[in-house]
């Protein structure tokens, strides 16, 4: 099945992007993408389920770290190359209307 | 997000909990002493259930967790910030993320559409989201959590056709 790519996808997949080797947990993507976590979560689910995403929970002692053990997401080697087709090419759509809409002023 | 009025919270949650339960109550009721099952009936009663179970989560982190409060002022311990729980009261961090107003009946509500869900990925979901919550500041805690309880019911579906798909297209 394709990957419908909203805008929220599209958010997600750039704040992956920025460092296609690091590891991001649910907090830092929100505070990233500026989506709420509930939002978030079914867009990393799904880019799971197809392959562009890998996951795994934080190996630490929730006593010592006084904290919840986190669940870190990064892009795979395939999904870090269709995810920059996929935010390239979500690009170039507004680019090339910018362009028609400047050459339809400029022949004006 | 149920719209500002002047009604109080208590009274609108108490008000769609009521009518939850007597719809569903209703439901019952027509399928035993209707005429004996038949498929549609079965099918009505089912998404009346379901729209039953929607609305209460629903309305759970909406309002201000009055039945939380409530149980409190009578005296009797409150389940999910006690000691001897599940989740995030049972290894002791329940305490350190503080008491806000509708998060604490938020994880009743987690709890209660984690249901909704394949096991492993119901406990997954849920465990995430705790754990998310937890590190996150206090006042953006209820927002968050409301935004978990509106995208479980479409995830719970996505969760479900997968699975489905997944069992059935490995038979075909």
């Amino acid at each position: 099945m394709a990957m419908r790519l909203t805008v929220q996808v599209l958010l997600v997949l750039q704040a992956l992007l920025r460092d296609p080797g690091r590891e991001l947990y649910g907090l830092e993507l929100s505070e990233e993408t500026g989506l709420l976590p509930g939002t978030a979560y079914p867009i990393l689910l799904r880019l799971e389920h197809e392959g562009w995403v890998t996951s795994r929970w934080e190996d630490v002692d929730p006593r010592e770290q006084k904290r919840p053990a986190r669940r870190y997401y990064r892009l795979t080697a395939d999904g870090a190359v269709q995810a920059s087709a996929a935010v390239a090419n979500a690009r170039r759509p507004r680019g090339a209307a910018l362009r028609t809409l400047a050459g339809e002023g400029g022949a004006a | 997000m149920l719209p500002e009025s002047p009604v109080p919270a208590r009274h609108k949650k108490a008000g769609l909990i009521f009518g939850a339960v007597t719809s569903c109550g209703f439901g019952v009721f027509s399928l035993l002493t209707g005429p004996p099952t038949r498929l549609p009936a079965i099918l009505a009663l089912a998404f009346v259930v379901i729209a039953d179970v929607g609305i209460v989560i629903y309305a759970w982190p909406a309002t201000d967790g009055f039945l939380v409060r409530a149980r409190r002022q009578h005296g009797r311990p409150v389940r999910n910030g006690g000691p001897g729980g599940r989740g995030l009261s049972a290894r002791g961090l329940d305490g350190e993320a503080g008491h806000v107003p509708g998060v604490a009946a938020g994880r009743l509500a987690l709890r209660a559409a984690a249901w909704l869900m394949p096991r492993a990925a119901g406990r997954r979901w849920r465990a995430e989201a705790e754990s998310v919550l937890f590190e996150m500041p206090a006042g953006w805690r209820g927002r968050a959590v409301r935004s978990y309880l509106r995208s479980a019911p479409r995830l719970a579906m996505m969760l479900w056709t997968r699975r489905l798909m997944r069992r059935f297209g490995r038979r075909a």
